[in-house]
This record gives C-alpha cells, sequence and structure tokens, in this order.
C-alpha cells in the first residue's frame, strides 16, 4: 500500500472534486474525441436501415408471356391493409432520360417481406434493361435497378404505355422513421463506412503528423522530437492495421474476396511495409542521435512516396472504391444527409483518439527513458 | 565530382564487372526457366524484375563499399549537396548503361516484342533517373547502419514501387506500340515523381552527412 499511496494522492490531485471542472476544460478535446467515437459506434450501429428490395425470383422474362415474380424485401412492413403500387421501368435509371413505366397488372401481400407481382405480357420494349419500383405509404419508394431483363422478344406486339400509370409525384419519398439508406449488394455492410473510412483518415493525419516531427527532429535534433515521430508512426500503423481488417472484411461482402487486386489496397499494403521498413531501420541503429537522424530521414522521404502511392496514383488507374473509375464518390449520391450526421464526427472523433493514443504512448516513452536512465 | 566517381569506378573495376556478370546470369537464368516468352505483359514484368535488382546491385556499391577513410577525405573536399548531385547523376548514368546491356541481352534470348523502341527507351532513362535518386539516398542511410545489404532492399523496394508500377504501366504501352499522346500522362506522372524523389534526397541527404 505505502508504494500506492503517492500515485493515488497525485490522482486525487489531479482529478479532485476542486480541480475536475477546469480538467475537463483544458482537456476537451479527448472528451470530445472520445464521445465523438462513442456517438458515431452507437448511431451508427442502432439507427435501422431502411427498406429495401433484396431479391427478384426470376430475373429474365419474355415479353410475349405473362410475367409473374416473387419479390423479398429488407426491412419491409407489407400488409393487405395499404396493397403495394408497383412498376417496371423501362431505359434508364434516371426517369428523366426518357424511360417509361408499366404497371403490375397484380399484386398480393405473402407476408410482410413477400409480394407476390404478376404482368400480363408487356410487349416488345425499347430497351431489355428494367428496374423494379415498389410504393407503399410506411416503406416509401423502393428501387431495384436492373431488377429484370428481357430474355426473348419473340413474337411479340409493341408495347403500348399507360400514361396514368408513373411513380413521379411519389419520387424520393421515404419511411418516417430515422434510417440509413438501403443500397444492393452493401445492406447493413453500410456502416462499416463508420470505421473503415474513418480509421483511414486517422491514419494519414497520424503519419502526417510523424513527418512532421520527422521535420522537426532534423531541424532541432531533440530526442523528444525523435520519440513523437516514432510514436505517431506506430499509432498510425495501429489505425492502419484496423482500417485494412475492416476494408477486407467490406470486401469480403461485397466483392466476394478478402483481397482484390486494387490500386488502394496495394497502397495499403505498400504503406503498412514502409513503417514496419521503417521500424526496423530504427531497432538496427544503436546510437540515439543517428537513429534519429536515419529514422527522420526515411520516414519523411518514405511519407511523401505513400501520398503520391496512395492519394495520386489511385486516380490514374481504375479502381473498385467509390470515387475511382466510373464508380459514383460518395459525395455524389452514396452518402446522404442521415449518413454524413454521423460520418463526420466519425472522422473527428478517430483523429481525436488518434491523438490522444499517441500523446499517452509518447509520455509513457519518456517516463522509460527517464526511468532507465536513473537506475 | 562526376569525374571523381567515374574515377573511383574505374579503380574498383572488379565490383563493376561483378555487377555485369551478375546482370548476364540473371538474364540467362531467366533464359533458361522461360525460354520464350510470347506474352507481353509477362515479359515485361519479367524485365522490370531483373531492371530492378541490378539497379539495386549497381547503386548499393557506392556507399555501402566505401571505407571511412575516403568518406572523410571527399566530406571535407566537397559540400553534401555536391556530394548527393554528383553520385545521383552519375548512378543514374551506371544504372542506364547496366539496364541497356539487360535490355540487349534480354532481347537477344527471350526476344523482344516491343513496338515504340523509342518511347521504351524514353522510359527506361526516366526510370534510371528515379531509381538513382531513390536508392543513392537509401544506400547512404544503409551504409550507416550494421546490417546495410538486407535493409537496403527492405528500406527502398516499397519506396521505389510507386515509381516502379508507373514504369511497368508506361512500359507496357510503348512495348504494345500505343502513340507518345496516349501515354504523356504517365510521361508527367513520371517526370513529377523524379523531380519531387530529387528534391527530397537533394534536401535530406546533408542530415544523414554531418557526424
Amino acid at each position: 500500500m505505502p508504494l500506492c499511496s503517492p500515485y493515488l494522492t497525485s490522482y486525487f490531485r489531479t482529478f479532485g472534486a476542486n480541480n475536475s471542472r477546469a480538467q475537463v476544460i483544458k482537456f476537451w478535446w479527448k472528451f470530445l474525441a472520445a464521445a465523438l467515437v462513442l456517438l458515431s459506434l452507437i448511431a451508427g450501429l442502432a439507427i435501422p436501415l431502411g427498406p429495401g428490395i433484396t431479391s427478384v425470383s426470376n430475373t429474365i422474362f419474355e415479353t410475349s408471356n405473362d410475367l409473374s415474380f416473387e419479390v423479398t424485401g429488407y426491412n419491409t412492413a407489407f400488409s393487405s391493409e395499404e396493397l403495394p403500387q408497383v412498376w417496371l421501368q423501362n431505359g434508364e435509371l434516371d426517369p428523366f432520360k426518357g424511360s417509361q413505366f408499366i404497371c403490375a397488372d397484380a399484386v398480393s401481400v405473402v407476408d410482410g417481406k413477400t409480394l407476390s407481382i404478376s404482368f400480363d405480357p408487356l410487349g416488345a420494349l425499347p430497351s431489355r434493361i428494367c428496374h423494379l419500383l415498389i410504393y407503399t405509404p410506411t416503406n416509401g419508394l423502393m428501387v431495384r435497378p436492373n431488377a429484370l431483363s428481357v430474355g426473348s422478344e419473340e413474337g411479340a406486339t409493341p408495347v403500348s404505355w399507360d400514361a396514368e400509370c408513373s411513380p413521379l409525384a411519389l419520387a424520393g419519398t421515404e419511411p418516417g422513421y430515422l434510417h440509413f439508406p438501403n443500397r444492393e449488394m452493401l445492406i447493413e455492410t453500410i456502416r462499416n463506412l463508420y470505421l473503415h473510412v474513418p480509421m483511414w483518415f486517422a491514419m494519414i493525419l497520424l503519419l502526417l503528423m510523424s513527418m512532421i516531427f520527422s521535420i522537426k527532429h532534423l531541424s532541432s535534433s531533440k530526442l523528444e522530437d525523435d520519440v513523437k515521430a516514432r510514436v505517431f508512426a506506430q499509432v498510425g500503423m495501429v489505425l492502419g492495421m484496423l482500417g485494412l481488417l475492416t476494408g477486407m472484411l467490406w470486401a469480403k461482402f461485397t466483392w466476394g474476396d478478402w483481397w482484390v487486386n486494387d490500386s488502394r489496397l496495394n497502397g495499403s499494403a505498400v504503406t503498412l511495409l514502409i513503417y514496419m521498413a521503417y521500424f526496423i531501420l530504427r531497432n538496427s541503429v544503436e546510437d540515439e542521435s543517428k537513429r534519429g537522424r536515419l529514422a527522420a530521414v526515411y520516414n519523411i522521404f518514405a511519407y511523401v512516396m505513400l501520398i503520391v502511392f496512395l492519394l495520386v496514383l489511385p486516380r490514374m488507374v481504375d479502381s473498385l472504391h467509390p470515387g475511382a473509375g466510373g464508380n459514383p464518390a460518395f459525395s455524389q449520391y452514396d452518402l446522404d444527409n442521415k449518413m454524413r450526421l454521423v460520418f463526420y464526427p466519425a472522422v473527428l472523433g478517430w483523429m481525436g483518439m488518434g491523438l490522444w493514443m499517441a500523446q499517452v504512448r509518447t509520455r509513457l516513452s519518456l517516463v522509460e527513458r527517464k526511468l532507465l536512465w536513473k537506475n | 565530382m562526376i569525374r571523381h566517381e567515374a574515377l573511383l569506378e574505374w579503380r574498383q573495376k572488379y565490383a563493376f564487372s561483378s555487377v555485369l556478370v551478375y546482370v548476364l546470369a540473371t538474364v540467362f537464368v531467366c533464359y533458361l526457366s522461360f525460354k520464350r516468352i510470347g506474352d507481353v505483359p509477362t515479359w515485361n514484368a519479367l524485365f522490370w524484375i531483373i531492371l530492378l535488382f541490378t539497379a539495386v546491385n549497381t547503386i548499393s556499391k557506392g556507399f555501402l563499399q566505401e571505407s571511412r577513410g575516403r568518406q572523410l577525405y571527399v566530406y571535407l573536399l566537397a559540400s553534401p549537396k555536391a556530394v548527393i548531385l554528383a553520385r545521383s547523376i552519375y548512378n543514374a548514368g551506371l544504372t542506364m548503361f547496366m539496364w541497356l546491356i539487360c535490355l540487349a541481352v534480354y532481347s537477344l534470348l527471350v526476344g523482344n516484342p516491343v513496338e515504340n523502341h523509342l518511347l521504351y527507351l524514353g522510359t527506361l532513362a526516366l526510370g534510371s533517373i528515379g531509381f538513382a535518386a531513390v536508392l543513392t539516398l537509401m544506400s547512404a542511410i544503409a551504409a550507416q547502419t550494421n546490417n546495410n545489404v538486407t535493409l537496403m532492399a527492405i528500406l527502398s523496394f516499397p519506396i521505389l514501387l510507386p515509381l516502379l508500377l508507373t514504369l511497368i504501366t508506361l512500359s507496357k504501352q510503348a512495348a504494345d506500340g500505343l502513340q507518345w499522346a496516349v501515354s504523356s500522362k504517365y510521361m508527367i506522372a513520371l517526370l513529377a515523381i523524379n523531380a519531387i524523389v530529387f528534391t527530397l534526397s537533394y534536401l535530406l541527404f546533408p542530415y544523414l552527412w554531418r557526424e
């Protein structure tokens, strides 16, 4: 107990009742970061997904025959009291680019998640691709792009359009409760956005800080700067690995494999290699001041090349990631306002947590060194 | 300074010829294991792997094999910025020379499907400059540590990757016979990377040199 007592007294001195408000004000950013991460985790996991269509029972049809299929929804609440309205949209997904609508002839509700839909023979369609639209007042308007396609058009008479039949007035209607968008392929994994992307942003920030401390070390030769450069690189690596793991999980779900040949994935692998090399370099030099200098030079060089690799080169080649190779970027329509509300706090929160971790580790390293010198 | 480097090299003929023999041996091994490669991407990729190891071997001699005494002598005579510039330029020339020999032997044995020769040579030239700047600085770092030969590879390979990937894309385009206009995007990227690499090693080297 006597060993602990100075510890405890200093603890109470720091966090005692008199001081607690001052402490909160002084370390406001740490509390803010923790709160933001907590908020993003809770909101990101607890808010339900909006209703969506997960599968259609037959996806290829012949225009001269009757068309009937079953639709399975996700988070949907179909009921026979409010019979869903169903349309097929033929042509471009954007209704203002001259696509046409066809109303379903019979819709029956099997259960809350399943609908049975049938159309009379459609006739020859101008486009082979059809999108499926379903509307009920509680679920809003659900769209499944490219849901059905025309297999054969033999013996079909030209289609006759019904101008009355159009869901345009309902465009953008959504269920009343707070929800995240339900995108095909992503479904529930859309929540990974609040972990994977902020971790990468935080990693880039921490590695940048590490490089800045390396520059400072070169100009000042202070040992403290070198320690900081090391620690920031370490914490950045941890976040980078977490980002990579969450990314791999996501890739397995959406792209079907743990690792795909994508410029950003390769970039992340190179990041890990570069910083492993950095730590090996540090360990292979005995002399402290020399170690600091060599590591700083390597760190600066490595970071610049890393930025070239991670941020410049992927823009020149195709990537599976959003925002590259013709994929829509998050800013366009993937990231809607409700998601932004969770995403930006998550980015700030993870950056703050990273800085906090680095600060604690820096103190630890400095204290360890002091103890080492004392003995 | 460049003359000084060349003179040193001439005195260490055995090192120079060892790299030369290394190049010949590597290409020959590839020839025996692959015979002829009809597929252009494979041909190109294999060639760049050979070039990568050739460059590392060529340039790692510079600082690693120099004695302490001679380093001190050079240090007294010239400023570190002059040293790194001279050495990088000299290494770029040397690497280019080795790569040309590589290309000649490789085309002789494995075949040469390149259609736009001028663009291919231009890519090699730009590549040798970038490689020389990166590897010279890395060898300067590695020379100051204990396990320098392994460390040289560990340090430089991941950093060379952005350069290498751009080079492979560009040289594949050259091999496919695409015109200059198509490849100009990569050409500019390569020039930019070279400029960055040169500036960085020029700025950072003085910190390694002072002791």
